[in-house]
């Protein structure tokens, strides 16, 4: 079994949080709609974005360059990372220079991705995710489960007992106010000792050499304002050519991600406020190798708002840990093995191909034809798994013979009608778990229309 | 090698053929101030403001100023007041308890309640977010339709520093409950004018 098939099978052996993971996240997707429904221009607004970022990595370089220029002019220190390492060592520098012991950070991905918090705490620095549900999961000791959503996957009662043990709210309170008024309390104490703040980027201006960071919570700015210092980290695919562009972006990303119209706060950071100090920390791992692949490049559009995977059937009913990658979901699934084939060549097949993924994504990827792409990569690769791979060929030779197919498909309706039940609901069909298959029909299509002509 | 070298002559060997920008210019919207104004207090109101419209009132500002504050944060509230300018003593927000942050945006948008505020009106970044509640004197003249008028009136003046604002801070971070009131202001008020 696939390392996703088998994280799945753990995350739906509890059947009233599936169906609740489900329903919240269909929930989230509705809103969505009702919110992309109310801007008429919806699929103008999706076809600039995605041909923004088409112009971007056509001419990232010439971008970079211009954000490093225009940023160093306003007093901010660029840094570039060639890989996770060097960017954790570009921050661990900063904080040696500082005598940092305090951190504290807002949502990122991309630190995510590197491993920071691993590495900051191995070397003995506090580091404090400020994002609620960031929070939640880091005193979990476990990643996000999706990239808008980190606790999704978490009920009140456990939120209720965590906060308990860790900051000492009332036993049994699982209230969302009460505890989140708490967490807040909790919060406000570390922002106000922290040493420096770190903060994810949503999108950099290559003209104006400044970095805008959204959120609902207002951490990112708590964060940044109260610290000496703060650090930017931002994948080197998150540059837009101008302000102007912002404007298409702003108004696509939290209606795609929440439904929300906006999210409450985007700010947009230019200068270090008088007497502190602005990092922006340019991150590759991989990105250039993915923009070399003519048919995975558009995975690099993302912006990272989630509609794909509040919308995948496979996401809501397996959980985003089922994913084991940094980015779960259909986007994940695209961006993964672009990293490492070997370690994610079962996430391509985490998906129905079903399609819906590519018609909510904000800037137009075309995440399931890179999903049915990835798949032939890894047949190519040799990464599937010998049991599929002989399946397969088996299907290759029938589906090549008209005359085994008639006969396999005759033969397949009649052992239907025929078998006794415990031959076909066993531990060896993975079709008949947990459901019912189909009446068999009394004829194959081929024949039904051959009938139909001599009638 | 540098990374930044390396990296650089990477995407320079890998990036695809130049594909041009696309025209911004469809994006214009052609409205009435009055549906500006009714779609602004609308959507605030969705985001969890508390929208007061002055519009068409004689009312005083400063005087109503005044009695909502007394009114709805305490008589001797703590108000972080940048109506009059932005020379205003530094305040100690990590041992100081500031009720209300007030200021009056230069843009507010009718699409989303985002309203823009930067440097000029944040003589300390944090009192936006390190006070208790947030108050914005909002002129209807003010109002544009989209972001996309919104960013051509930012790019006149982008400043240090700049935050659009569409509430008060929120989290839907246990069990997808909106609980108002997260890391940043508790609540947030609408003075229109």
């Amino acid at each position: 079994m696939s390392i996703h098939a088998q994280k799945a099978k753990d995350f739906i052996a509890n059947e009233e949080r599936t169906n609740w993971h489900d329903g919240a996240l269909w929930h989230v997707r509705n809103k969505r709609d009702i919110s992309a429904s109310g801007v008429p221009e919806w699929e103008a607004l999706r076809n600039t974005a995605s041909q923004i970022k088409d112009n971007v990595l056509s001419n990232l370089d010439t971008y970079l360059i211009q954000f490093e220029a225009a940023a160093k002019a306003n007093g901010v220190h660029i840094h570039w990372a060639a890989n996770g390492n060097e960017h954790n060592a570009i921050i661990g520098d900063i904080i040696d220079k500082h005598n940092a012991r305090k951190i504290v950070k807002s949502k990122s991905m991309l630190t995510e991705e590197c491993g920071l918090n691993h590495f900051l705490e191995d070397n003995g620095i506090e580091i404090i995710d400020t994002d609620l549900g960031e929070r939640i999961i880091q005193m979990r000791n476990e990643p996000p489960s999706h990239i808008v959503l980190p606790a999704i996957h978490i009920k009140k009662e456990e939120v209720g007992e965590l906060f308990h043990a860790q900051l000492g709210t009332e036993k049994g309170n699982a209230d969302p106010t009460y505890l989140t008024k708490a967490a807040r309390t909790h919060l406000q104490n570390k922002f106000f000792e922290a040493d420096i703040a770190i903060t994810g980027v949503n999108f950099a201006i290559a003209e104006t050499g400044g970095v805008v960071i959204c959120t609902n919570e207002g951490n990112a700015d708590m964060g940044c304002h109260a610290a000496p210092v703060h650090i930017h980290c931002m994948g080197m695919e998150k540059i837009l050519p101008k302000l102007e562009h912002l404007g298409v972006f702003t108004r696509l990303l939290a209606r795609s991600a929440t439904g929300q119209p906006s999210t409450i706060y985007t700010s947009h950071y230019h200068k270090p406020e008088s007497s502190k100090e602005m990092h922006i920390v340019i991150v590759d791992n991989g990105r250039s190798e993915q923009l070399a692949k003519e048919d995975f490049r558009n995975s690099l559009k993302c912006i990272r708002c989630g509609a794909c995977m509040n919308t995948c059937p496979i996401y809501r009913r397996s959980g985003g840990h089922s994913y084991h990658a940094t980015i779960p979901g259909p986007i994940g699934a695209i961006l993964q093995p672009n990293r490492d084939l070997k370690a994610y060549s079962d996430l391509p097949f985490a998906s129905t191909l079903c399609g819906s993924c590519s018609d909510v994504c904000p800037v137009k990827i075309n995440i399931h034809e890179q999903l049915y792409k990835w798949r032939q990569e890894i047949y190519k690769n040799n990464e599937l798994p010998k049991s599929k791979v002989t399946s397969l060929k088996i299907a290759t030779k029938v589906f090549k013979s008209p005359s085994t197919y008639d006969f396999l498909g005759k033969f397949a309706r009649a052992s239907m009608k025929a078998l006794p039940r415990f031959m076909m609901y066993n531990k060896f069909n993975d079709w008949g778990k947990h459901r019912e298959l189909p009446q068999p029909p009394k004829q194959s299509f081929k024949e039904w229309y051959k009938n139909k002509n001599n009638e | 090698m540098s990374s930044r070298a390396s990296i650089l002559e990477k995407i320079r060997n890998n990036k695809p053929e130049l594909v041009e920008l696309p025209d911004l210019s469809i994006f214009t919207h052609n409205v009435t101030t009055e549906n500006l104004i009714d779609t602004f207090i609308e959507v605030s109101t969705t985001n969890a403001s508390t929208v007061v419209n002055l519009v068409n009132t004689e009312t005083s500002l400063e005087l109503f100023l005044a009695k909502f504050i007394a009114e709805n944060f305490g008589e001797h509230s703590k108000v972080y007041n940048t109506l009059n300018g932005n020379d205003i003593p530094e305040i100690d927000f990590k041992t100081t308890h500031v009720d209300v942050f007030v200021a009056l945006p230069k843009i507010a948008v009718a699409e989303n309640g985002c309203m823009w505020i930067t440097n000029e009106q944040l003589p300390q970044r944090i009192s936006a977010f390190g006070s208790e509640n947030t108050l914005f004197i909002v002129d209807h003249k003010n109002i544009v339709p989209t972001m996309h008028q919104a960013y051509s009136k930012v790019k006149e003046n982008i400043g240090e520093y700049g935050v659009f604002i569409a509430g008060p801070s929120k989290t839907a971070d246990i069990e997808q409950s909106l609980v108002i009131g997260a890391q940043g202001a508790v609540s947030n008020t609408i003075i229109l004018i």
